[in-house]
């Protein structure tokens, strides 16, 4: 069974800011807190689940997602092995990706 | 028998119509009022705010009269009352926002205007949207997923532009905002203040960001310049120093010819409507920022 992370569920319906001094909702510590656990406790396919969520600003969706490439060193090639990722829209999927590609690239990370 | 000197106090008249996004005109009037009320505290007065004839209170005006008083409240305890307004409606209003009760004034009203009720009104010191959160589902109910989400990211990003860049790290990042969604007029009206470093401060504190070439441009053009720069305005050399928040509002705004937003900071400000950029010099500066936004959900987007 895929192990799921329902992000309006299980951490806010209002995700925010990039660290966590920046409030109690934010990109670093969903990164630290679910994403992180979730890549290291097994190595089989999860999904981040972003329905309804009200706020997919950028810097939360950068902070949590870029983060692993910058701060834990994955590399975007192996998240995308590993994170099925849904949204309300696509558009945000693909916001998720590009910031995981862009992080690659400016950390020479592949 | 020891005769004490009589309290002085100072009655200063709020505007008849509490305003300041406009024009030269109605700042005039707005600066006018909380100068009157900065000049008595500063010499020692007691003041007591008279909104007897206030008449209307305009979202941008309260804002940026609730950011003066708590202020005032915190540097001048004790000094500040007010007098009831005689106007029901604005009774009502100053009394939800917390105004009257901030100046030790009862509750005297149920709260039922439909112009009243229909305000959602927040502050906070951090980056958490959940206060928001029934706003941004009347916002959700009235539009569609697309454009509330959009318009929840944007929120989001500038409460982080807030608390990233407004304010130092030691210092909570306030900020309050008032919004709205009118069903009628298919519009959602958002205006965020905070008391932080000015837009133009925060760019000029990091001189490293351009080259001089660009930063004499900047300088020579003033806040306003400054600001349409952190925005990302057409026009404007763009820098996105001050995080994604503002381009992205901009961007937002673009869309649709009928939405507003207009950036007051310091003693500059910038603004969109109808797709075309504008910016201008303020007399009296803005504490912090002011961001007045319209957004029309009819239109597509």
């Amino acid at each position: 069974m895929t192990t799921a992370i329902v992000v309006a569920q299980q951490f806010s319906r209002s995700p925010g800011g990039r660290t966590r001094d920046d409030g109690p909702y934010s990109g670093e510590r969903f990164r630290e807190e679910f994403l992180v656990p979730a890549l290291k406790g097994t190595d089989s396919k999860f999904e981040v689940d972003l329905r309804g969520a009200l706020t997919l600003g950028s810097s939360f969706l950068d902070e949590a997602f870029g983060g692993l490439v910058r701060v834990h060193r994955y590399a975007p090639r192996d998240l995308k092995r590993r994170m099925d990722v849904h949204a309300d829209l696509d558009m945000y999927v693909s916001k998720v990706w590009g910031y995981v590609d862009e992080a690659g690239r400016k950390e020479h990370v592949s | 028998m020891q005769h004490l000197a009589p309290i002085a106090v100072a009655v200063v008249k709020a505007p008849h119509r509490l305003i300041f996004h406009g024009t030269g005109d109605t700042r005039q009037v707005f600066d006018a009022f909380i100068r009157s009320v900065n000049r008595a505290l500063a010499s020692g007065r007691f003041v007591r705010l008279d909104f007897s004839k206030t008449a209307r209170l305009f979202p941008c005006g309260l804002l940026l009269f609730i950011g003066w008083l708590d202020d005032w409240l915190e540097q001048y305890p004790g000094k500040l009352t007010c007098t009831y307004p005689d106007d029901d409606l604005v009774e009502q209003m100053l009394q939800s926002a917390g105004v009257l009760g901030r100046l030790g004034l009862s509750s005297r009203k149920n709260v039922t205007h439909n112009d009243v009720t229909r305000w959602h009104q927040f502050e906070g010191d951090r980056v958490d949207a959940t206060p928001i959160e029934p706003f941004l589902e009347a916002v959700r109910a009235a539009t569609s997923v697309e454009w509330q989400l959009g318009l929840g990211g944007c929120i989001s990003e500038a409460l982080t532009n807030v608390k990233k860049h407004a304010y130092s790290e030691a210092t909570p990042g306030h900020w309050w905002m008032f919004a709205t969604v009118n069903l009628e007029r298919k519009q959602v009206f958002v205006a965020m203040h905070d008391h932080g470093d000015s837009i133009p401060g925060t760019l000029l504190a990091k001189p490293d960001l351009f080259d001089q070439v660009t930063l004499r441009k900047l300088r020579r053009g003033g806040d306003c310049e400054l600001i349409s720069a952190a925005a990302g305005g057409r026009t404007s050399t763009k820098l996105y120093y001050r995080g994604k928040g503002l381009p992205e509002m901009v961007e937002f705004t673009s869309r649709n010819a009928a939405n507003a937003l207009a950036i007051y900071s310091r003693h500059g400000y910038f603004q969109q409507r109808g797709g075309v950029d504008g910016k201008g010099t303020l007399v009296d500066p803005v504490k912090g920022t002011l961001v007045i936004w319209t957004l029309n959900f009819e239109a597509k987007l």
